[in-house]
């Protein structure tokens, strides 16, 4: 496997699509932030139009902070950067090299996987990096450190959870356009699944779409969260991260090329 | 007799259709091995078999005599189907990027290169190269950290006359250096110049047959037209008991390899059997080959 995270990781620094991807996370990040401060004066109007929706238009800095996985529309972009990641293998044959040369699949499956883990928390540190500095600067943060430092370590997690999906998917596909569709619009189709699930059964102070892993991270996006439910989503998105990548082992395990 | 590449019964489906079946490969040290067979009929399906890149349906594999296939692969360079090559990086780039999988010294790659014939392309990249190119990066990538065995898909695919014969005898180099080979092509000429056992793949099925075995099959008979067929027979028995004959009419065809056709012909001389024809008639490989492929 050592010789695999080699060639794994060698490929990062030719990888285009990683530095173009992060450039692109970290401007709508800045563009985000930026935009926000620009409608501070308008925050009152806003919240009562969002508040029909469920919405909050807040400029607390802590908040701005929090809300930097949406802002620097991060699920969407790790899993662009997943499925070319993923199905650049595939589509250049270059899996043939590596099964052929006596690897297993499954030393292929985790080697890919940590590759995957690596590049996407540099995003994440990335996009938070920026967010907290545009977030003091613009807004100041106040608030229970400790409790921001804890919202951001579980949004970690979910975003792991959701990068298990992603790669679970792709692998599943290997085509990058079917990968893109699929892992875009997969967990939004699941969450819908859900949410009419939660219409039928109608119990109000329970929502399983709530639970889902694409909704954790709009969830955890505000200093508000309670703490149990902080260490809810955290438990939740290590189990994720584990289902999927068990499902994606197991589709792993089965390819053929 | 030991095998580095033994297969028992190996079977593979794809559904309802049956790719591969009951094939037993037996390939030794030192081997070129021919795989011949129609498109469709099982010889890409039965390398990837080997090779681990599909999962088997029955039978067993055994590289280097060990049923640790992983382990054995690790000695076996390959060429399948497409070259799988990053298409962004140059020539040298993509073989050091595979010596990952393979260890290689940068003095080896370029040498490796320049072996396959591609080793002044400099700063183009991969993407650009013609099939014949491509197919010679994948060549050299086979060759990546010294592989005791290459298996290859139609190597020659892609490739003018020159290339054809730069590729054979790089094949033929290389076995002389101990490499041992297993070739699919669809090219039979090509194949006969250089495969010391065939395996002849039809419908799935797998016949092996040894390149010595193959000329015997395709021996050439001695052809005697005459104006008598009776009397030539009765001299050919009277004076030749050893030679083995067939007659058809007036038409004697003479079996056995190495008979004195100069003999022959005077013994009938002078018996007063007149030879209006001979000469040596052989099956050649195509029509052998044909002929099994077509059941």
């Amino acid at each position: 496997m050592k010789d695999l995270l080699r060639l794994e990781f060698r490929k990062l620094k030719r990888s285009k699509s990683f530095y173009i991807i992060l450039a692109i996370m970290l401007a709508m990040t800045v563009i985000s932030m930026i935009t926000t401060k620009l409608f501070e004066s308008f925050a009152d109007e806003l919240n009562e139009m969002g508040a029909e929706f469920g919405e909050s238009f807040s400029t607390a800095g802590e908040n701005v902070l929090l809300g930097f996985l949406s802002a620097s529309n991060f699920s969407l972009l790790t899993a662009i950067f997943v499925s070319i990641a993923v199905c650049d293998d595939y589509d250049n044959h270059i899996v043939k090299n590596i099964f052929s040369r006596g690897y297993s699949r499954s030393d292929f499956y985790f080697a890919k996987l940590v590759y995957l883990i690596v590049t996407t928390s540099i995003m994440f540190v990335a996009a938070a990096t920026v967010s907290a500095i545009l977030s003091e600067v613009l807004f100041g943060i106040n608030g229970d450190a400790a409790k921001i430092a804890h919202i951001i370590s579980t949004q970690y997690l979910a975003s792991l959870a959701s990068v298990s999906l992603f790669f679970a998917i792709c692998t599943l596909i290997k085509k990058l356009g079917g990968s893109i569709a699929a892992t875009i619009i997969l967990p939004s189709v699941i969450a819908l699944l859900l949410a009419l699930v939660d219409e039928i059964l109608g119990v109000e102070s329970f929502s399983i779409a709530g639970y889902w892993v694409s909704s954790i991270a709009g969830s955890l996006s505000t200093i508000t969260v309670k703490t149990p439910d902080i260490i809810l989503y955290a438990a939740l998105s290590v189990v994720y991260f584990a289902v999927f990548t068990v499902v994606g082992y197991v589709f792993n395990e089965r390819t053929e090329v | 007799m030991d095998y580095i590449i033994e297969t028992r019964a190996l079977t593979k489906k794809y559904g309802g259709k049956i790719a591969v079946k009951d094939a037993c490969v037996h390939l030794r040290k030192g081997d070129i091995y021919g795989l011949i067979g129609k498109n469709g009929a099982g010889k890409t399906t039965l390398m990837k078999l080997i090779l681990g890149l599909v999962n088997k349906n029955a039978g067993e594999i055994k590289l280097f005599g060990s049923e640790n296939a992983d382990a054995g692969r690790r000695k076996i360079g390959s060429l399948i189907e497409a070259p799988a090559i990053y298409k962004n990086e140059t020539a040298f780039e993509n073989m050091k990027r595979f010596s990952y999988l393979a260890p290689t010294t940068d003095d080896e790659i370029k040498r490796l290169l320049d072996l396959v014939g591609i080793g002044d392309t400099g700063s183009k990249k991969a993407g650009a190269f013609s099939l014949g190119m491509k197919q010679r990066l994948g060549l050299g990538i086979a060759l990546l950290g010294s592989p005791e065995i290459l298996v290859l898909d139609e190597p020659i695919n892609g490739l003018d006359p020159a290339g054809i014969k730069e590729v054979r005898d790089i094949i033929l180099d290389l076995n002389a250096k101990g490499i041992t080979f297993m070739i699919s092509s669809h090219i039979l000429d090509e194949l006969g110049k250089i495969a010391t056992v065939y395996g002849i793949m039809s419908n799935g099925t797998l016949e092996e047959i040894t390149a010595e075995d193959l000329k015997a099959e395709c021996r050439s008979a001695l052809k005697i037209v005459v104006d008598d067929g009776e009397k030539a027979a009765s001299v050919l028995r009277s004076e030749f008991p050893s030679v083995e004959f067939e007659k058809y009419g007036e038409v004697i065809s003479v079996t056995t390899q190495g008979a004195d056709a100069a003999a022959l012909n005077r013994a009938l001389v002078a018996a007063g059997v007149s030879v209006y024809e001979l000469k040596n008639e052989g099956m050649e490989f195509e029509d052998y080959f044909i002929e099994r492929l077509g059941k």
